[in-house]
């Protein structure tokens, strides 16, 4: 035995200065496989080489990994795709030799072999990928799992996985997951970021101890580097790797991960029970958590809420001790809790309730004996709230210039920056915080106000108007209100156009035919009505005027107050005008006919509008048309009707009230129409009233009361045309309704109290109004009672006769030029004497009205 | 090599221009590679005690000590203070494998011993510049590859340096485990070489027993001290080991080392200063120990019923070498050897055969029994099985106590004895 012994000595001996010396007997040199082959004897006996051995394996996976980037390469070159063809089989079946002894050995002896071959494994590994990274086919700005897939291809790579796999299992089999992760981290920590994948690949194999291992690790080594450099200069190695590994391992571990996140949180609060954490590293968990949130948000992602519930007022009164053992300035924290929050998507509107209920905790509460500290922790929630919203602030701001200031916008640039995944969150709850800032006492308000104008400013000019419209939607009194011309007034300076997104927005909210949003629309109107904002809406009457014709009256009546609330003309487009007639006119007659109950109220519309006119004809500048208007159409045919239908009726007092109010509001409304100057500049106050909106407003009372009228030329029809058309105009319809009537009146005397003389009376006076009659004839009317049927008819006819001869103007004329008019004529003689030979005959009745009628003057 | 170059390279012979020569050397040093370089210096050293007789060991002045360090410290440990690379641990094995055959050619024992203690001698300054470190790694790789290599003369160097050492317990103990540690734990499959060690280098395996027995002292003498039951019991190969060696040669335990080689060498620094309790000078009491202990100590229950088996028959194996032992010690007394010189200093006292064994050795044996024999009996375990071990210890140790006054190897009074006597359970 002993002599087999020495001689194997011997041969040991051989082996070594063939290992060492790197050549055979014969001078030859040794290839990487063959020296594999020399070192695998010494591993098996001489311990001491085993350093060495494993050195001089490194060898031959170098020379694999290389061999295989070569063949990469090469074939990048061909042109050709794919997996590259085997490598030398010789090659190929060291590493598989390398590998079973090497696991033979972890495996015959775990506590010795394990953590040596993990490591230089894992070294190795890291050796690998550095000295390869950056050439073909594999490079550093791979992603974690693009670097496992592409590392995964080269053989070399995957059976070193293999064995460092194999190591850690047996370490962590064997309760020594420390070894383990302490190595992994090492060589990660070595070389960083190129091990990352390793670190994160063999780790999600034992990730119920990797995660909390790693977690504490880098919390010491957090605390290491916090204690050491003070202040977060000497930023640790450690955190950044294990955020990448944890993001890695998110993919499959989320759930643990938070909850080994929120035990690291919970522990870090004194007077937890069974805690062994030692105080320096509890005072650095928060900032450390904080640390981690800032460099990957997603990592806290669905832990929030839980956080929040965790933050009971207790735990903040600790929390406040704790960062005043820290000796930091409390701002600097808070800086950073800011950051973390700004970048917080999920739960941003959970955070952001805790923030606004901890603001103004103590302040609900009767102020007796509020604590100090909590006083203090208030404190520090009134700076998280300041500098959230400041910074938010900056991002919208830089956001919005970006986007609607400047042209060259480039989204790679700074769109980091400029991104809140907090805002991006909390403008889908703006609907939310709207009805909240409405609900809210005073003291959460300002918060929220701020808010939402940043979430305004930041999500766009749409997000913004939908706000706006919200609040006005939901606005129930005169704060409210407030509230929103504020809004309005802080959002407006970022937007040209806003005003008319919201009001588009606003209407078509409450589009929808339901009770409640025509209830929504009314508030609305009404809101926007009393919002002191007519100035700036003048610009979306037409939009309102759309809303005259809403069947319900109660909107069309708070439009019609809105629109007449703009001080300023409507635009001079007659086709507007038109509309907006069409609508208001159109709608209150319509309505009204239909309702009946209504019905009797219609004879106060038209006496309003008489009035009305009749004012503005005092104004000597003016000719109108006014016998064109629809009035007397009423007055001679269903008027009448509905007259004698409802005389006996006493028209219930407050529907008479509102009827009153109503149509005064149409009599404005029409008079303002009409006061509308070309020129924008022009005096308003002088009420100007113009021709040609009057005419249209005629044209349009005519299309409206007699739709079946044939439109309107201006021109006096024909005496011969008359039995045909007798209704072909207004005006002269009329009077040729009146004149048949009285010609066929065989009456001695007139009944002064009938229809039909009252008819002929006012159509008679609206003539001499209008100055369509020159005198005297335009003053018989006054005489009318005191003549016979037979007479009244032949004035009538003269009249008739002048008015053919004497069509009325199509505009308004100076008198002057009107009397002109007039002596040209033989009707204008005709008249003269028509009605002195009436005056003659009648003289004992007529005698002391004859200087009034026969007056010279005009 | 020419004349002058000779001249140059042995420094013994040096008489005039010393501070030329010794850049010379460290020019020319510094010129070749690794690792002739380091061998080179270990020549040189060997060159250098090589002109000495052993009585008169060289004594060279502080200008010398300083230069031989600065070379050492750059040629062979590479310390990396002293601006050379640090060596790849393919070159560290290279660098013990030139170490190893420069020694294994040297003749002269007393120039190796001279050499090696220059090299790996641990001094106070040592301690001071925290190279102990450094020493103590190399040493163990060099001792774990003479094993398996067979260089007996390193090994035998070695034991003079353990031997040396042994008021430094924490120094010398570090290289035993590391040894038992390379052979039993990280690669068994190499412990025949370990186990053959006896053959090639009786002294090593003594020193290495020593060692081992204080390593695994069984019931722990320190109470703050916790120690596993893992280390603190032998495991079965290394008393497999253990076992083989002293069957094989049973006055291992009684190796004493020649006083020439005790003292070559010691060039530099002052006198490592005794720290703590030393090392026993020999094995023989922790043999006892063991076998003694080993039955009333094994945690049964965890052990297999072969390793049972196995460890039983091996503490018996020791048992009898220990007797046979003491009867070799007698007839030693009976034939004495020369009588060896003791330097001032050095605990050579007892190496008296009658002092192998004292009573308070014995006392503090009888104590240990005492606390295992309870500690086993509050477990309660196998009433029976317990009380055959207990038994079986006491047979072994009164059985070892009756050779030993027989072979008067035991210095102890009968007060004495019988005290220790009435505090055990009685015997069959």
């Amino acid at each position: 035995m002993a002599d087999n012994l020495s001689n194997e000595s011997k041969n040991l001996r051989t082996q070594l200065n063939l290992f060492l010396s790197g050549t055979d007997e014969s001078g030859q040199i040794l290839s990487n496989v063959e020296k594999t082959q020399s070192a695998i004897v010494l591993l098996h006996s001489l311990p001491c080489a085993r350093h060495a051995v494993l050195e001089q394996l490194c060898d031959v996976f170098h020379e694999a990994v290389q061999k295989y980037v070569v063949e990469l390469e090469r074939q990048a070159l061909s042109g050709t795709t794919g997996h590259p063809a085997d490598l030398d089989p010789e090659l190929l079946s060291a590493l598989q030799n390398v590998s079973e002894v090497v696991c033979r050995f972890v495996d015959n002896n775990p506590t010795a072999w394990a953590p040596l071959i993990c490591e230089w494994s894992l070294n190795l590994l890291g050796q690998v990928v550095t000295r390869n990274n950056g050439r073909r086919g594999v490079s550093i700005t791979m992603s974690l799992s693009e670097g496992i897939h592409k590392w995964m291809l080269f053989p070399a790579v995957r059976r070193l996985m293999d064995i460092a796999i194999h190591c850690s299992a047996k370490l962590v089999g064997r309760g020594q997951a420390d070894v383990c992760v302490q190595c992994l981290l090492q060589i990660a920590m070595k070389s960083s970021p190129h091990l990352d994948w390793v670190v994160a690949h063999i780790g999600s194999h034992f990730h119920e101890v990797f995660i909390p291992k790693l977690l504490s690790t880098a919390l010491k080594e957090y605390t290491a580097s916090q204690s050491l450099g003070g202040i977060s200069g000497e930023a640790s190695v450690m955190t950044p790797t294990m955020v990448q590994v944890l993001a890695y391992l998110s993919l499959q571990h989320s759930q643990e991960i938070k909850s080994n996140l929120l035990t690291i949180f919970h522990e870090s609060i004194p007077n937890t029970a069974g805690t062994d954490i030692k105080p320096a590293e509890q005072l650095a968990t928060l900032p450390f958590l904080l640390h981690v949130a800032t460099l990957s948000p997603s990592l806290l992602r669905g832990t929030i809420k839980e956080f929040l519930d965790a933050l009971i007022p207790e735990v903040l009164i600790q929390l406040l001790e704790q960062s005043k053992k820290r000796g930091e300035t409390r701002k600097s924290l808070i800086s950073s809790v800011v950051d973390v929050i700004k970048n917080t998507g999920e739960g941003a509107l959970d955070i952001f309730q805790f923030l606004l209920k901890n603001l103004h905790e103590s302040n609900s509460k009767a102020c007796v004996d509020v604590h100090p500290t909590q006083v203090e922790v208030k404190k520090s929630f009134v700076l998280t709230m300041e500098l959230l919203l400041h910074r938010l602030q900056e991002a919208a701001l830089q956001r919005h210039s970006l986007l609607y200031k400047s042209s060259s916008f480039s989204p790679h640039t700074e769109s980091k920056q400029i991104e809140s995944e907090f805002l991006k969150v909390m403008s889908c709850h703006s609907q939310y915080l709207c009805k909240t800032i409405l609900a809210t006492d005073s003291n959460k308000a300002p918060s929220i106000f701020r808010l939402l104008v940043i979430i305004g400013v930041h999500s766009g000019q749409t997000s913004a108007a939908g706000i706006l419209s919200q609040v006005l939607i939901n606005c129930k009194n005169a704060n409210h209100l407030e509230v929103f011309v504020q809004l309005y007034k802080e959002l407006r300076l970022y937007y040209t156009h806003l005003l008319d997104d919201v009001v588009k927005t606003c209407l078509s909210c409450s589009k929808s035919p339901a009770a409640s949003s025509l209830a929504q629309l009314v508030g609305l109107l009404s809101n926007f009505h009393r919002s002191n904002l007519s100035s700036s809406l003048q610009k979306y009457r037409i939009v309102f005027a759309n809303l005259l014709s809403h069947p319900n009256l109660e909107v069309s009546l708070k439009s019609l107050k809105l629109v007449l609330s703009c001080h300023k003309p409507l635009p001079d487009k007659v086709s507007t005008l038109m509309k907006l007639c069409n609508n208001s006119v159109g709608h209150c007659k319509v309505h009204q006919a239909m309702r009946k109950e209504h019905v009797h109220l219609f004879g106060g519309i038209l006496s309003e509008v008489k009035v009305s006119l009749l004012e503005r004809n005092s104004n000597p500048h003016i000719s109108s048309h006014l016998p064109l208007t629809p009035s007397s159409v009423f007055f001679s045919g269903i008027v009448g009707d509905i007259k004698k239908r409802n005389r006996s009726k006493t028209p219930d007092r407050t529907e008479l009230q509102s009827w009153l109010q109503t149509s005064q509001l149409l009599t404005d409304m029409v008079f303002t129409l009409c006061c509308i100057s070309d020129h924008e500049d022009s005096d308003n106050t002088s009420l100007t009233l113009h021709h040609k909106y009057v005419d249209s407003l005629a044209l349009l009372l005519m299309e409206i009361v007699c739709p079946d009228v044939i439109p309107i030329t201006f021109d006096w029809p024909d005496d011969d045309s008359l039995k045909f058309t007798m209704e072909s105009t207004l005006m002269s319809s009329l009077l040729a309704t009146v004149m048949a009537n009285w010609e066929v009146h065989r009456d001695v005397s007139v009944d002064q109290s009938s229809l039909h003389f009252k008819v002929t009376c006012f159509i008679t006076d609206l003539m001499t109004k209008a100055s369509w009659l020159p005198p005297p004839i335009s003053r018989v009317g006054a005489v009318f009672s005191l003549l016979q049927p037979k007479e009244i008819y032949t004035l009538l006819s003269t009249m008739w006769k002048v008015l053919k001869e004497f069509p009325p103007p199509s505009s308004a004329m100076t008198p002057e030029a009107t009397r002109q008019r007039w002596q040209q004529g033989a009707a204008f003689k005709t008249q003269k004497e028509v009605v002195k030979a009436i005056f003659v005959n009648n003289i004992g009745k007529l005698g002391h009205h004859y200087a009034r009628v026969f007056e010279e003057s005009w | 090599m020419n004349d002058f170059e000779e001249d140059t390279w042995n420094i013994a012979s040096w008489k005039a221009d010393i501070p030329g020569k010794v850049s010379f050397i460290k020019h020319s040093l510094s010129c070749s590679q690794f690792p002739d370089c380091s061998r080179n210096v270990i020549l040189m050293l060997e060159k250098y005690f090589n002109s000495y007789a052993p009585e008169s060991p060289p004594n060279p002045g502080l200008y010398l000590s300083a230069f031989l360090d600065d070379v050492i410290d750059l040629y062979i440990f590479h310390s990396t203070g002293s601006g050379a690379k640090s060596l790849s641990a393919i070159q560290g094995l290279q660098l013990l494998e030139v170490i190893c055959s420069c020694f294994q050619h040297q003749k002269s024992d007393f120039v190796r011993c001279g050499v090696f203690y220059l090299l790996f001698g641990v001094t106070s300054q040592d301690i001071k510049d925290g190279k102990v470190e450094q020493k103590v790694e190399l040493l163990n790789k060099l001792v774990s590859m003479a094993v398996a290599l067979h260089c007996d003369h390193l090994l035998e160097s070695m034991a003079v340096w353990m031997q040396r050492h042994h008021h430094r317990p924490d120094i010398v103990l570090k290289v035993t485990s590391s040894i038992i540690e390379d052979y039993i734990s990280l690669v068994p499959a190499s412990l025949p070489f370990l186990q053959n060690l006896a053959m090639h280098s009786p002294l090593m395996a003594c020193q290495l027993m020593t060692g081992l027995i204080v390593l695994h002292p069984i019931v722990n003498r320190q109470k703050g001290q916790k120690c596993s039951t893992n280390t603190i019991l032998p495991p079965l190969p290394l008393l497999k080991v253990v076992a083989s060696w002293i069957n094989q040669t049973p006055d291992l335990c009684l190796m004493t080392l020649p006083s020439t080689l005790l003292t070559a060498g010691r060039l530099r620094g002052s006198f490592l200063p005794p720290e703590s309790t030393p090392l026993p000078s020999g094995p023989l009491l922790g043999l006892l120990r063991w076998a003694v202990l080993m039955p009333l100590a094994r945690d049964f229950s965890v052990i297999g019923r072969q390793a049972q088996h196995e460890s039983r028959l091996l503490c018996s194996q020791l048992h009898l070498a220990i007797i046979q032992a003491f009867l070799l010690a007698s007839k030693n007394e009976e034939n004495p050897q020369e009588e060896m010189e003791l330097e001032p200093g050095e605990v050579m006292d007892e190496s008296d055969s009658r002092h192998l064994i004292k009573a308070s050795d014995l006392k503090e044996l009888s104590q240990d029994m005492i606390k295992l024999i309870d500690n086993s009996r509050a477990l309660e375990l196998n009433k029976g099985f317990i009380d055959q071990q207990v038994q079986l210890s006491i047979d072994r140790f009164a059985q070892t106590l009756q050779v030993a006054m027989a072979t008067s190897c035991l210095s102890a009074t009968k007060d004495e004895l019988l005290s220790i006597y009435k505090r055990l359970p009685g015997n069959k």
